[in-house]
């Protein structure tokens, strides 16, 4: 349906390209012939988009313009807290993500405080993975790893892990497009808030070491990466703000 | 957070205020009307003001605009005269809004109220931003509407809303009736931007935005601004292609960059040192720029801007490169080219240098009390040297109150070689009952001279006859003739002169002279 819409579409468009190029070349219409030459590539890139197969259409690009919409706003909402980083802190049961600025002498100032995403797959993993408490943390990530790649959520899970640095690459997960589409369209969303499997992770790993983190998302080529630095959060000021506080 | 909000506004407040009064430097330096060619501007302006001529019903109150003149008309029943009026208007019309606009680009393409900032000063620093919105001409209006018409758009493509669409429409096809290069441009980038963002799928909005394209063509092409947009276009692009064959030695960068001045700059140095905002925002622009392609265009907005830095830029390189190689058959001279390139320019210079006063905000202050200091000196130039005019106005005044009847005067102009009677050059604006102003050119004048019917024979000189633009390669003033015992100096003001010749000539002197010239 959508298909033929589209095709119909770029017909006309490729028209009325047809008539102002024509005329715009008869005529001595520059603009005319600009803009119709403009109109014939538009119409033409949308006629080959359909037939190129890569469409996904129905319920699938449904889902994907809801999770757009949502990324959309949030991008807005992230990019104007300027120069902020985001944390991931542990807070009862639950972890948090604070957006906070500032950063001189290890002081910042909150400007969004948001829960972390994925909470729901992050409980069922800590379910499956049932950690004792005198586990270590080496322990913790090999049978992270193991466990989602026999859900066959990843395909290789790597880490390196010092004082300084926690780096997890999830070597194809199944999320991929997802991380692709959101790092694409919600940059800075996407580098603090992942998507629902590496935020999962990285609130299993907060929730294990009991410590704040600062947490960067990235997406390399078909894998994505988690960066987490462990951070000293001395809040000197708690900022109200109705417009951007979502929790 | 209060206190945040209100440091900002006032930081925004004292940025757009900086923003103007530099626009206003020309206005309080310059006793008449700055205009940058006074030989055009100035002329057209006085046609209209003094004669009251509706721009929606003269083509050359195209150089004013209708909202200039609906405005004068409405600060003059207040009883300011027009010419003030018009005079003081442009620039705070220009700033009013031009620089909430830059802001707002500034701060969505930079991510943050520092880059808006950034770019807000640095377009207002701009040489070229200064200089063309220190007066009335329709760029400095054009402009301003077209950046609007740009915001609106991103934003519509972005969220929709119908109000951005009409603002973007309605600004789009008013604008060919105010400018026709600035609409071209903007035309131009669109259609380009339009065609790139097919990758982002939201096909409706693409056609939607396209369609007002193409209403603004229809609306190019039935007007009168086809006359100036799309004939004279051919007809250049014919001279153009008719001229390659001949050989013709480039002119230098210099003075392909220097030609169209009132002020042209002594040297290299001070060339240089006149456009330092130019030189930095181009560069801080090209590193931002590099650093968006190596990341990879992620987003809609950042596609607008990316095209339209690469349009406006390589349109301004390529009128230079013009100049430079052909001399001016085109009507894209680089300097009309320049300002629509400083807008995205500073856009994409104020993303980086946001970044970099992160690490030392002494950059952000170098770059910008440097470009401060070259656009003033710049201004200062350019406008002081325009002072000259003022002088020559006097002269006429003088000539107006001490010559009497029967009296030919000749314009400098009138030295300049032409084989048709009919081509004449420069209007003289100078006029009186008693004194007839005569222009001639030298092939002609000893016939005139010698005919008789003229007591008295002066001849009007300045120093801007011997300076560029007028001394160029297509007019020269013979002034040896001056100093051969034909003329007497009878008026002296240092920089304009009346000449007053002592005999009559004949055709055969006048022949040798020609020959001489």
């Amino acid at each position: 349906m959508r298909k033929s819409r589209h095709i119909i579409i770029s017909m006309a468009s490729l028209l009325v390209a047809a008539v102002l190029l024509y005329y715009g070349m008869n005529y001595q219409g520059v603009m005319m012939s600009i803009v119709g030459a403009a109109l014939l590539l538009q119409s033409l890139s949308i006629m080959a988009t359909p037939v190129s197969g890569n469409s996904e259409l129905g319920e699938g690009e449904f889902y994907k313009r809801i999770v757009t919409s949502y990324a959309s706003n949030m991008e807005k909402l992230l990019t104007s807290a300027t120069g902020s980083q985001a944390f991931y802190v542990p807070f009862e049961d639950k972890v948090m993500v604070i957006v906070a600025s500032g950063g001189l002498n290890n002081k910042f100032k909150i400007d969004i405080l948001l829960d972390a995403v994925g909470h729901e797959l992050a409980k069922e993993l800590e379910e499956k993975l049932n950690m004792s408490e005198e586990a270590s943390f080496e322990d913790f990530l090999s049978k992270l790893g193991e466990l989602l790649k026999e859900k066959g959520f990843i395909e290789e899970f790597e880490y390196v892990a010092n004082e300084e640095l926690l780096f997890f690459k999830v070597k194809n997960p199944a999320t991929i497009k997802l991380h692709k589409h959101l790092s694409r369209i919600a940059p800075k969303t996407y580098s603090y808030l992942g998507c629902p499997l590496t935020s999962a992770i990285a609130i299993l790993t907060v929730k294990f070491l009991g410590e704040s983190f600062m947490a960067n998302f990235n997406v390399e080529g078909d894998a994505a990466e988690v960066k987490l630095k462990p951070a000293r959060l001395g809040f000197v000021q708690v900022v109200r703000n109705e417009r951007r506080s979502l929790a | 957070m209060k206190d945040e909000v209100s440091l900002r506004r006032t930081t925004f407040i004292l940025a757009v205020l900086g923003f103007l009064c530099i626009r206003l430097v020309a206005a309080i330096i310059y006793p008449l009307f700055p205009a940058w060619d006074p030989w055009s501007y100035h002329w057209t302006l006085n046609m209209i003001l003094s004669n009251r001529v509706n721009p929606l019903s003269n083509k050359s109150a195209y150089y004013t605009s209708g909202i200039t003149y609906v405005l004068v008309s409405i600060v003059e029943s207040s009883g300011i005269s027009s010419f003030d009026a018009v005079k003081w208007l442009s620039p705070v019309i220009y700033t009013l809004i031009l620089a909430p606009i830059l802001f707002a680009l500034g701060r969505q393409f930079g991510g943050s109220y520092k880059a808006g900032l950034i770019a807000l000063l640095l377009f207002g620093v701009s040489d070229i931003g200064v200089l063309r919105q220190s007066y009335t001409i329709a760029e400095g209006l054009a402009l301003p509407l077209s950046i609007v018409a740009m915001y609106a758009a991103i934003k519509y493509y972005r969220e929709g809303g119908k109000y951005n669409l009409f603002t973007a429409a309605l600004i789009l096809l008013t604008l060919p009736f105010i400018h026709h290069l600035t609409s071209f441009i903007m035309y131009f980038t669109l259609a380009v931007i339009l065609t790139s963002l097919v990758k982002f799928k939201s096909y409706e909005r693409n056609l939607t935005l396209t369609l007002i394209l193409i209403a603004a063509s229809i609306v190019v092409f039935a007007s009168q601004a086809h006359a100036y947009m799309e004939h004279q276009t051919y007809i250049r692009l014919l001279i153009f292609l008719k001229g390659l064959n001949k050989s013709r030695a480039p002119v230098s960068v210099y003075e392909a960059m220097t030609e169209k001045y009132s002020g042209v700059p002594r040297s290299y140095y001070e060339l240089l040192l006149h456009h330092l905002s130019t030189g930095f925002t181009l560069l801080l622009a090209f590193i931002t720029f590099l650093n968006l392609v190596i990341k990879r265009i992620k987003r809609p907005e950042e596609v607008f801007h990316y095209v339209w830095l690469i349009v406006t830029v390589v349109f301004f390189f390529a009128s230079s490169l013009g100049d430079y190689f052909f001399g001016w058959l085109f009507d894209f001279y680089g300097y009309r080219a320049w300002i629509f390139a400083a807008v995205p320019a500073s856009i994409f210079a104020a993303r980086l240098l946001s970044k970099l006063s992160k690490v030392t905000p002494v950059v952000v202050l170098f770059v910008m009390v440097t470009s401060t200091i070259g656009t003033c000196v710049f201004i200062l130039h350019q406008f002081d040297t325009m002072n000259i005019y003022q002088y020559e106005i006097d002269t006429s005044d003088w000539i107006v109150e001490n010559l009497g009847n029967n009296t030919l005067i000749v314009s400098p102009a009138s030295f300049k070689t032409s084989y048709s009677l009919v081509k004449l050059p420069y209007l003289v604006t100078v006029e009186s009952k008693d004194v007839r102003f005569f222009r001639c050119n030298a092939t002609y004048i000893g016939i005139t001279l010698s005919s008789g019917g003229y007591s008295n024979v002066y001849v009007m000189s300045s120093e801007r006859a011997t300076e560029k633009p007028f001394r160029t390669a297509y007019l020269v003033v013979c002034y040896d003739i001056f100093y051969e015992g034909d003329f007497i100096r009878i008026y002296d003001s240092k920089v304009a002169w009346v000449w007053k010749s002592n005999r009559k000539w004949t055709i055969e002197e006048e022949a040798t002279m020609q020959a001489r010239g």
